[in-house]
C-alpha cells in the first residue's frame, strides 16, 4: 500500500499546512488547492529521490488522479466551512434542542434569522467578484455572468429546478 | 500502453454516470435522487468491472490499483453530486440566476423583497421536511436523520480546527 499511504500522507500534510495558512492568513477556498498540490508535490519528490516508492510515470499519474480526485471533494466541504451553509444550521440547531422535546418553530425561525439575511450574502458575492452593488443596483460582474450561463445550462441540460 | 488506457476507467466512468443520469431523469422521467443514485451505481459498477476484468499491469498490487481506480471514481462522483446539488440548494447560484435572467442588473430592493428571510426559511424548512431530514412532532420539530446532523458537525470541527467558529 505505499501509493495509498503516499496518498494518505500527503493529504494530512495538506491539511496541516491549510491549518496553518486559514488562521494565519484567513480562510480562502481557492489556497485549498494550491496548498495541497504544494504537498503532495513535495511528497513526490522526496519519494522519488529518497528512493522510497519505485513506480511507472503511469502509475504516478494515477496516484496523481487520485490526489487531485481527493482533494476537489474535500474543496467542495470547505466552502462549507469557509461560510456556513443555513441548511446544516438549522438542522444543528435543532438537534441542540432535542433534549427539551424538539424545536419550536419560532425559535428555529429566530435562529435562522441570526445567521445573517440575503443582504450578508450579496456582501460575499461582491467580495468574490461575483456581483458588483453600486448606487442601489447589483449587476453581474463578467464572472458572474459566466458562473450564471454555466449554472444555466445545467439546470437545463440536467433538468433541475431553481433552488436556494 | 494497457497501464496509460486503466488510467481513463475513473473519468469514463464519471461519464457513464453523468449519461446514466440524463437518461433516468430526461428519458425515463425519475426523481432527482433516483436519477443520481442511479447514475452513480451506473458508474461505481463501470469503473470496478473495468478495472477487476483488465490486465494488472500496474507496478501497484491488486488491491491497492482497485483501491485507486474506485476512489477516484467515488470523488468525482462527489463533485458531480456537489455540482448539482448547487443548483438545488445554493441562494448564491439562485441569486446569480436571477440576475442573468434579468439581463444581469437589479435593484437591491427587489432583491431584498425576492429572498425574505421567511421565503429562505420556508424553502428550506420544506425541503428538510421532504426529504425526510425533520418531522414536525406536536408542533415541535425533530430530527428523523442524523445523516446532515453528521455532516454538519463534521463540518464545525473543521471550522474549529481552521479557527472560524
Amino acid at each position: 500500500m505505499d501509493g495509498i499511504i503516499l496518498v494518505a500522507l500527503s493529504l494530512a500534510i495538506g491539511f496541516i499546512l491549510q491549518v496553518v495558512w486559514w488562521r494565519v492568513f484567513g480562510a480562502n477556498i481557492s489556497s485549498v488547492l494550491f496548498l495541497f498540490l504544494s504537498a503532495f508535490a513535495g511528497m513526490i519528490i522526496a519519494s522519488f529521490y529518497g528512493g522510497l516508492l519505485s513506480l511507472s510515470l503511469a502509475d504516478y499519474v494515477r496516484l496523481a488522479l487520485l490526489y487531485l480526485s481527493v482533494v476537489l471533494a474535500y474543496s467542495a466541504v470547505c466552502s462549507a466551512v469557509e461560510v456556513p451553509s443555513p441548511t446544516l444550521s438549522m438542522i444543528i440547531f435543532i438537534a441542540q434542542r432535542a433534549k427539551t422535546g424538539g424545536c419550536r418553530e419560532d425559535d428555529l425561525v429566530q435562529g435562522f434569522i441570526a445567521q445573517g439575511s440575503v443582504g450578508s450574502r450579496l456582501k460575499l458575492m461582491e467580495s468574490s467578484g461575483l456581483i458588483g452593488i453600486s448606487d442601489g443596483r447589483c449587476a453581474l460582474t463578467k464572472k458572474g455572468f459566466l458562473v450564471g450561463r454555466l449554472f444555466e445550462f445545467s439546470a437545463r441540460f440536467f433538468d433541475l429546478p431553481i433552488g436556494g | 500502453l494497457w497501464s496509460w488506457i486503466t488510467l481513463g476507467y475513473p473519468i469514463f466512468s464519471c461519464i457513464v454516470n453523468c449519461v446514466g443520469y440524463v437518461i433516468l431523469r430526461r428519458g425515463l422521467k425519475r426523481t432527482i435522487g433516483l436519477s443520481i443514485i442511479g447514475g452513480w451505481a451506473l458508474g461505481l459498477a463501470t469503473v470496478s468491472g473495468l478495472s477487476a476484468c483488465s490486465p494488472n499491469s500496474s507496478d501497484l498490487n491488486s488491491a491497492e490499483y482497485l483501491l485507486c481506480q474506485i476512489l477516484t471514481y467515488l470523488c468525482f462522483a462527489f463533485c458531480f453530486w456537489v455540482f448539482l446539488n448547487l443548483n438545488l440548494t445554493s441562494l448564491r447560484i439562485r441569486i446569480v440566476r436571477h440576475l442573468f435572467h434579468k439581463n444581469g442588473s437589479a435593484t437591491l430592493a427587489d432583491l431584498l423583497v425576492s429572498y425574505s428571510d421567511s421565503e429562505r426559511f420556508e424553502r428550506r424548512i420544506s425541503r428538510l421536511a421532504k426529504g425526510g431530514q425533520i418531522e414536525m412532532v406536536d408542533g415541535r420539530w425533530k430530527l428523523r436523520s442524523s445523516v446532515l446532523l453528521n455532516i454538519g458537525r463534521s463540518i464545525e470541527l473543521i471550522r474549529v480546527l481552521m479557527g472560524r467558529s
